[in-house]
């Protein structure tokens, strides 16, 4: 019989958690590093540390001086160590050069054009249109500062872009750009040579026909490499610097990057659209009225000031009880905003679109999105308001919950849980981040009353 | 305490044989336990009167119907809620307490108001305390809880124990070494006259030389040997005494001329020699950093500082432990024998003290949370609440002043503001009464509320609701009103709870009116909008 402060029950007991279970420490263990090494080294050699060694789930405390425990204990600390000790190696064809230009396109104007319609794209058939569009949404023009030399590089499926609105053959058009953060994470991860420019754009991107002049210039003359603090110096700035990343939003897209997912810039929000009134059949006009006056005579009738709202007399079932019980203002989801609601505002607004990494992804016309995230510091923020958190909600896509209209009461929490619209929010404590995903819900969807058998179907499932 | 004391005193082993008596007893009092949904099948304290369901295929049950109907026409059942409980305000305790019994059982099982104040939730004090002095076998949910944690400690106990002997036997099979040096083979006995002779000469070869349990190659001369160093507390006595002292393992060596052959017989006794001598001879045994675990007596509830970290694995009784029943074979360890009587005494005398008092009578009220209240009163009318002062019901007016008072900051300002705490949790809880859920309190989490569906019998709450107040309006607006902020370390501080107690956490905010000149609550709560939000850890490692 479970009750209020009823012992913790393991997950595979509720009968109602229908998805895998979970672990609430979840995430953050410790690496196993012995998965590492079998990774590394291959099926050729042989190493101390093998994966069948890998024991989940136990905890030593305290170490009981026996040598099969050292044993477990010193191959799990060589693997490591070889782990550690792995000479990453760079091929040279792997490593792209990339020059900072950061005022190159400083006054392309920020695309005016939404990309909403990223969910409409992969429908619609027109290939030219899609095309066009899917060019110029989410490019930040203005926002790319690095040019890379080649664009040959694997990691560029998901990152960089062709500034596509130049002109022709002016200096640069056809090279890959970087958004400071892609750049940044390049550099750090070893695949992006970073140059500072000693001479201008013209001559380090010369236009085709020069070709010799560029011959004749050495490395050196051209400019000179950057470190990695150097990057950091360049593109780590405050929210809104053009041609710079919040350090928040760095860690966060780099923490994602390196997770596997694909990470792009949301660039802007849904279009308002005034809310579109679905036509109406006479009949559920009528209908409609009907109830309207039905709830007017009902309103008018009751609600005596200091109740009791249930009026006393007979009644036949619990429905009417609980009609007379319902006054307070419940929430009904709606698919399209209200053009009245105001824009999200910094840092509760969309930041990133994520997508998962199997999923196929086209840079240039990415499918919707598999999560929207905004990035806020933990310090500096504070729980969001109502208004905060419905605005940042309503400019993410509409997900209503699925089956509609089942009975019992894993359905009811199934359907609640999912809610009606989701984001995450990356919440950043001075380079810690704790990941929490907000819904709507809409309780008011779900009455519950009108469930006459719930209680027995809880009573199985309990059982169960 | 005296529940959890309880199971280890009247019956010492409270295993299968115990489960099955009582299974025997209740079958034979209770012929059919009434499943729950029936006992709790209102789902508030109104009746109603459904009519039987007419059958176009069967003509007789539109007879059924018409029979109920005229019944109902000619005599009609009183209007509901037929019933109005009395409570009784209660200033000091901030609450409203019911004192009546059919009262008490009512609201909690009609929609489960209110929590007994002797009891954790529902209130069954006297059925506990019935159960206490012996008067009968009752259910109680406390109970039930007590017993399982006792099964789960114990449960627990015995997977430490059975990893400590694991963590043992590898050290033995580790600490054995053949004697393969020169000095060592001269060393070893000849003859099982030479034992006598040789084992005091030994002292010096130390712990590590123990015969290995599973190792049945070992020459039978060395293990001979090893096995009569093995107990330290032997080594300074002269041999035969301390043999005898030792127990029946070693005074086996000496009679039987093939010892392999006897540990085969009984493979107890070498295991029972070792262990004991164990914590003593082996040095390398750790200092303890942890003391999560093991404790010798498995009955005692509470560790002691000086228990030592493994389990009495020497003890006779030992051979039997690893296939269940834990207490049955405590009871035999010579510690714990001492600390039986004295709990034995104690339940004893107040157990002698009801034999002289006839009945119990049952103390406990139940209390009822303002918000409890004044839904029963204001939103059911199945409750009227007496003024202890006056002696006269207090009218729902007055009953929603005082509550909005108390919860005020300022009690002094007559005003009613419209973000007035009470206020502001009671819209939440009428929010979700008025639509089937059952809220209780949910302080024990760090919520406000915890909602179940049906009620906490029938499952566990899988919602906790935290309220927070919204000023959307444009007139807090141009006041320039801003809810109290909240840190992001205190939201997750409560999810990190409800996470762990597998609850969905919810957010409910409650959207603030401009204040106004009303004061009926019905036409304020109507002025009253409530968002809810869910928020839950996202995973990155595992989304992907």
């Amino acid at each position: 019989m479970p009750f209020d402060d009823e012992d913790l029950i393991p997950a595979s007991l509720n009968p109602t958690s229908d998805e895998a279970p979970f672990d609430p420490e979840d995430g953050d263990q410790a690496q196993d590093f012995r998965l590492f090494t079998s990774l590394l080294t291959g099926p050729g050699k042989k190493t101390q540390a093998s994966s069948k060694a890998i024991r989940r789930g136990e905890k030593d405390f305290e170490s009981h001086g026996t040598r099969a425990q050292e044993n477990v204990l010193e191959s799990s600390r060589s693997a490591m160590h070889e782990v550690l000790g792995y000479t990453r190696q760079h091929q040279p064809r792997n490593v792209v050069r990339g020059w900072y230009f950061p005022d190159r396109w400083a006054d392309t104007p920020m695309e005016s054009e939404p990309t909403s319609d990223a969910t409409a794209d992969k429908q619609s058939g027109d290939r030219t249109t899609t095309k066009a569009r899917g060019s110029s949404q989410g490019l930040f023009a203005s926002e790319r500062v690095v040019a890379l030399e080649s664009d040959r590089s694997t990691m560029l499926t998901s990152m960089g872009r062709v500034v596509t609105s130049a002109e022709k053959s002016s200096p640069g058009w056809l090279k890959t750009w970087l958004l400071p953060e892609e750049a940044l994470f390049l550099v750090e991860r070893g695949t992006l040579d970073l140059w500072w420019p000693a001479r201008g754009i013209e001559e380090i991107f010369p236009i085709d026909e020069d070709l010799e002049d560029k011959g004749k210039l050495e490395d050196y003359e051209l400019g000179v490499p950057l470190s990695l603090q150097a990057a950091y110096a360049l593109f780590i700035g405050r929210d809104g610097e053009r041609g710079k990343i919040s350090l928040e939003r760095y860690q966060v897209y780099a923490n994602l990057r390196r997770t596997g997912y694909r990470v792009l810039r949301a660039a802007s929000i849904l279009p308002k659209s005034p809310p579109s009134r679905t036509s109406e059949s006479l009949w559920q006009w009528l209908f409609s009225l009907l109830k309207k006056t039905n709830n007017l005579l009902a309103l008018q009738s009751s609600y005596p000031g200091y109740g009791p709202l249930v009026r006393p007399g007979l009644y036949r079932s619990y429905v009417p009880i609980f009609e007379q019980l319902a006054l307070v203002q419940r929430h009904k989801p709606s698919p399209l905003p209200t053009s009245e609601s105001p824009d999200p505002q910094d840092p509760f607004k969309i930041h990133f679109l994520i997508w998962k990494s199997n999923s196929n992804f086209m840079k240039t016309k990415p499918p919707p999105p598999d999560f929207q995230m905004a990035v806020v510091d933990a310090r500096d923020s504070s729980v969001p308001t109502l208004e905060q958190l419905d605005t940042l909600l309503l400019s993410t896509p509409w997900d209503p919950p699925e089956d509609e209209g089942k009975i019992g009461a894993g359905f009811v929490y199934k359907r609640l849980k999912h809610g009606w619209r989701n984001a995450i929010m990356a919440i950043v404590d001075r380079g810690l981040i704790s990941y929490m995903r907000f819904g709507e819900m809409a309780f008011g969807e779900e009455l519950l009353y009108q469930n006459t058998n719930l209680l027995d179907i809880t009573g199985k499932a309990s059982k169960q | 305490m005296a529940a959890v004391k309880k199971p280890a005193i009247d019956a010492p082993p409270p295993g299968l044989q115990k489960q099955s008596r009582e299974k025997q007893d209740r079958s034979a009092t209770k012929p059919r336990k009434i499943p729950f949904h029936e006992i709790y099948a209102l789902p508030a304290p109104i009746r109603t009167f459904p009519l039987p369901s007419f059958y176009p295929n069967n003509p007789l049950s539109l007879f059924h119907v018409l029979w109920a109907w005229t019944r109902q026409v000619l005599s009609p059942p009183p209007a509901e809620p037929s019933v109005i409980h009395q409570g009784h305000w209660s200033p000091e305790t901030r609450s409203v307490h019911v004192r009546d019994a059919v009262s008490i059982r009512a609201l909690w099982e009609q929609g489960f108001f209110g929590k007994g104040h002797y009891s954790r939730s529902e209130p069954n004090w006297l059925k506990r305390e019935q159960n206490r002095q012996g008067q009968g076998d009752k259910k109680v949910s406390e109970l039930v809880t007590a017993q399982r944690r006792e099964e789960r400690k114990m449960m627990k106990w015995d997977r430490a124990r059975k990893e400590q002997e694991a963590i043992h036997k590898t050290r033995l099979q580790e600490a054995w070494r053949a004697p393969v040096g020169p000095m060592e083979l001269l060393a070893l006995p000849n003859s099982p006259q030479d034992l006598h002779v040789s084992s005091p000469s030994k002292l010096s070869n130390g712990h590590t030389s123990y015969e290995s349990p599973l190792d049945s190659s070992a020459p039978h001369v060395s293990i001979r040997s090893t096995r009569n160093q093995a107990p330290p507390t032997s080594i300074p006595i002269p041999p035969i005494p301390s043999l005898v002292g030792n127990g029946d393992a070693a005074s086996k060596i000496e009679t039987d001329p093939f010892p392999s052959l006897n540990r085969s017989q009984s493979p107890i006794p070498p295991t029972a020699t070792t262990a004991r001598a164990s914590p003593d001879t082996i040095p390398s045994t750790p200092k303890r950093r942890k003391s999560v675990r093991f404790s010798p007596k498995v009955e005692s509830t509470t560790f002691q500082l000086f228990d030592p970290p493994s389990p009495h694995i020497g003890s006779s009784t030992n051979g039997k432990m690893p296939n269940g029943d834990m207490t049955n074979t405590t009871v035999a360890l010579p510690q714990p024998m001492g600390t039986v009587p004295a709990e034995a005494l104690s339940v004893a005398i107040p157990a002698e003290g009801v034999a002289n008092s006839p009945e119990l009578v049952d103390r406990e009220h139940l209390q009822l949370t303002p918000e409890e209240a004044f839904y029963l009163v204001f939103a059911l009318g199945a409750l009227s609440v007496m003024d202890p002062a006056t002696e006269k019901a207090l009218k729902a007016q007055e009953l929603f002043r005082l509550f909005c008072q108390l919860s005020s900051l300022s009690p002094k300002t007559a005003e009613l503001q419209p973000d007035n705490p009470f206020l502001i949790q009671y819209v939440v809880y009428h929010h979700f009464r008025s639509l089937g859920w059952v809220p209780r309190p949910g302080i024990k989490f760090g919520v406000d509320w915890l909602l179940y569906i049906g009620g906490p019998v029938f499952s566990h709450a899988e919602f906790a609701v935290i309220v927070l107040p919204a000023y959307t309006d444009p007139y807090w607006k141009s006041q320039g009103h801003q809810p109290a902020r909240r840190s992001w370390h205190w939201l997750h501080s409560i999810n990190r709870v409800q996470s762990h107690a597998l609850k969905t956490m919810v957010m409910v905010y409650v959207d603030i009116p401009p204040p106004t000149q009303a004061l009926e609550p019905s036409t304020l709560l109507k002025r009253y909008k409530v968002r809810e939000f869910y928020m839950k850890r996202w995973l990155s490692n595992r989304s992907r």
